[in-house]
């Protein structure tokens, strides 16, 4: 994030006409230090603007603050907290526990004194609009005059309510307290305390940017609905309040994300297998890999990463349902080395916890892996197990986003798809993924003069030619053995093979 | 130099009488504070050079009106404040001799408007 705000600082050049930096400076970006929400605000706030910052109890209204507030005192900005509810004391103790510096922060506390309570000092008299704002915007007046700070955060805006007679002197006074604010040089993000029974649509409208903060039982969400002079990610965006304060996971939009690579086939390291693709799965692509339990779908797709560490390149598995030490030990045990390419960084095996991650999260990690670890092949172990195990709606529309994303960044993904019948009639995928699928594969559990066997085939290839019979598989302590194709047999998909006495 | 013009403040709400005597200073005004029937009585016997008297009936029983009446008779005028709006409590006030009924919560300027006609009426 400090990053994008030097960049966004970064002076004009010597030949630039003064309508250039003028417009620089008129749109010079301010991070807030939460680099996704950053990213959601393409680089930031827009410079000595207003923005509101709403949402209920406990969603992270002065979390967010004391991040905008902590950036600015990280770049040598003299910052201000305005607060109007909670004291300094208390603010202080609450950012200090999740790691927050605030020694430089200047803070104007206009909370209600204990003594208030304490000597009975209620009053009806008068207003509470006739007798608190004066004294309270003298303070903020003189503190803004004196300090001249380039970062005010208040909260909340909405006690200001109480101190206005009726509606319309609220509203003129909130947007000529605004434009002071603004004047002084100050970009301003100050809270309200919205809800059904007291809505702030009228602060929405005064100010020049919206973010919405929002809990519900299963999940914590930012929305921006509002940023003048400035694009920004629309939708919800996954956001986690931790022990380090906020961090905010953009929702993925794939069409944001392009890079250029070789459209090529990626061996698997099995002659008989490329044989039966016409020469591997390609490079940005979906291939589903589809078979019951057991017949060896995630083995198929961790051979594709052996032969790619072969070749010096990153893959990741992503484990839903399986253990990863099982993962590990039963590849092992088929002479697919992964301990030892995990020790050479050629595989990184992530286990995902059980309703742990939103799917936002879940892509924001995926992302990390594919642009820094540049990941060539992806698997994600299994589709089912991303629905089970994420938290939150429309998961299959965040899988294809994920998915789409991969493609464009030229990834080999792997989607493994258990299919519940062991036999019977063949079912491709159960839960409405097949779409995605640039190539569908897959594994068979077969029937053979009583015994057990295993076949693989390909149902789908969109950018080659395949091989149209089916073969045997076995997974031996050697490796993946596939075999000739079956052209004798018939009935492989009802899962009761039978030889054809057919010439 | 004309003398100050001494207000007589009858309120039980101690931060009541602060907000009112501040308010009034600022305009120039004296004031004598009295919460409660005691010290009201007292005002009554020795604050000779009070003027006006405002008297909040909040939290004081029918005896109050006895206090309206002493005003009355003393012929100094006064208005009563009333938590809320009722025609017995206007009556009330009325006939013991107020000026007027104002409804809390008051609004600064109109009070300074309303206590500087009487004081002219009275001038």
């Amino acid at each position: 994030m400090a990053t994008a705000k030097k960049h966004a600082r970064a002076g004009p050049k010597q030949d630039e006409g003064s309508w250039q930096s003028s417009y620089r400076e008129a749109f010079e970006r301010v991070s807030i230090g939460i680099p996704g929400l950053d990213e959601v605000l393409n680089g930031g706030l827009i410079a000595r603007r207003a923005y509101l910052l709403r949402g209920g109890p406990g969603t992270g209204k002065t979390t967010l603050g004391m991040h905008f507030l902590t950036n600015g005192v990280a770049d040598n900005e003299r910052c201000l907290c305005i607060s109007l509810g909670e004291t300094e004391a208390e603010i202080r103790a609450n950012a200090e526990a999740v790691g927050f510096d605030l020694n430089d922060i200047h803070f104007l506390d206009l909370s209600p004194e204990p003594q208030f309570f304490a000597r009975m000092e209620s009053y009806d008299i008068f207003s509470p609009a006739e007798v608190e704002r004066e004294p309270i915007t003298q303070s903020i007046l003189e503190r803004v005059e004196t300090l001249k700070p380039q970062r005010i955060f208040l909260d909340a805006m909405t006690q200001f309510r109480f101190l206005s007679p009726d509606a319309f002197q609220f509203r003129k006074q909130v947007l000529s307290f605004l434009h002071f604010l603004i004047e002084q040089g100050a970009t301003v993000l100050f809270t309200s305390e919205g809800s059904e029974s007291a809505p702030d649509d009228d602060l929405q409208f005064m100010s020049d940017g919206v973010i919405h903060l929002d809990s519900s039982s299963t999940e914590r969400t930012i929305r921006i609905s509002k940023f003048r002079g400035s694009d920004f990610r629309g939708g919800y965006h996954s956001m986690h309040l931790t022990a380090q304060g906020m961090q905010v996971f953009p929702r993925l939009l794939p069409e944001r994300y392009r890079k250029e690579f070789r459209a090529e086939t990626l061996s698997s390291g099995v002659p008989e297998l490329d044989e039966l693709l016409h020469g591997g799965l390609e490079r940005g692509t979906i291939t589903i890999i589809s078979g019951p339990s057991g017949v060896g779908k995630s083995t198929l797709g961790l051979q594709f990463m052996k032969e790619a560490a072969g070749r010096g390149e990153h893959s990741v598995v992503y484990v839903f349902e399986e253990w990863r030490e099982t993962l590990l030990r039963r590849c092992e045990a088929v002479n697919i080395p992964v301990r030892s390419m995990m020790e050479r960084g050629t595989l990184s095996v992530v286990q995902v916890e059980p309703l742990h991650f939103t799917p936002d999260q879940f892509a924001s990690m995926v992302r990390s892996s594919v642009e820094r670890q540049k990941s060539s092949i992806v698997m994600v172990d299994s589709a089912s197990g991303y629905r089970l195990s994420l938290r939150g709606g429309d998961l299959v529309a965040h899988l294809h986003a994920l998915c789409k994303y991969l493609q464009n960044m030229g990834v080999a993904v792997l989607l493994v798809n258990e299919v519940e019948a062991i036999a019977g009639e063949f079912v491709a995928t159960e839960i409405g993924i097949s779409y995605l699928a640039d190539s569908i594969i897959f594994l068979r559990y077969i029937e053979m003069q009583g015994e057990l066997r295993k076949a693989i085939g390909v149902l789908k290839k969109r950018f080659s030619d395949f091989e149209r019979t089916m073969r045997e598989m076995e997974i031996t302590k050697y490796g993946l053995k596939v075999g000739q194709p079956l052209t004798g047999l018939r009935g492989i998909l009802t899962g009761k093979a039978e030889w054809s006495n057919e010439p | 130099m004309r003398p100050r013009i001494s207000v007589l403040l009858v309120n039980r709400n101690q931060r009541n009488l602060e907000l009112l005597a501040a308010s009034l200073s600022k305009e120039g005004y004296a004031t004598y504070a009295a919460a409660t029937l005691e010290a009201f009585d007292q005002a009554l016997m020795t604050e000779d050079n009070v003027e006006v008297a405002l008297v909040d009936i909040t939290g004081f029983d029918s005896s109050i009106w006895e206090r309206c009446e002493q005003l009355r008779e003393s012929r100094r005028p006064f208005l009563v404040v009333s938590p809320r709006q009722s025609a017995a409590i206007q009556q009330a006030s009325l006939s013991h001799g107020s000026r007027g009924v104002m409804i809390k919560p008051l609004v600064i300027k109109e009070l300074m408007r309303l206590i500087q006609s009487i004081v002219e009426e009275q001038e």
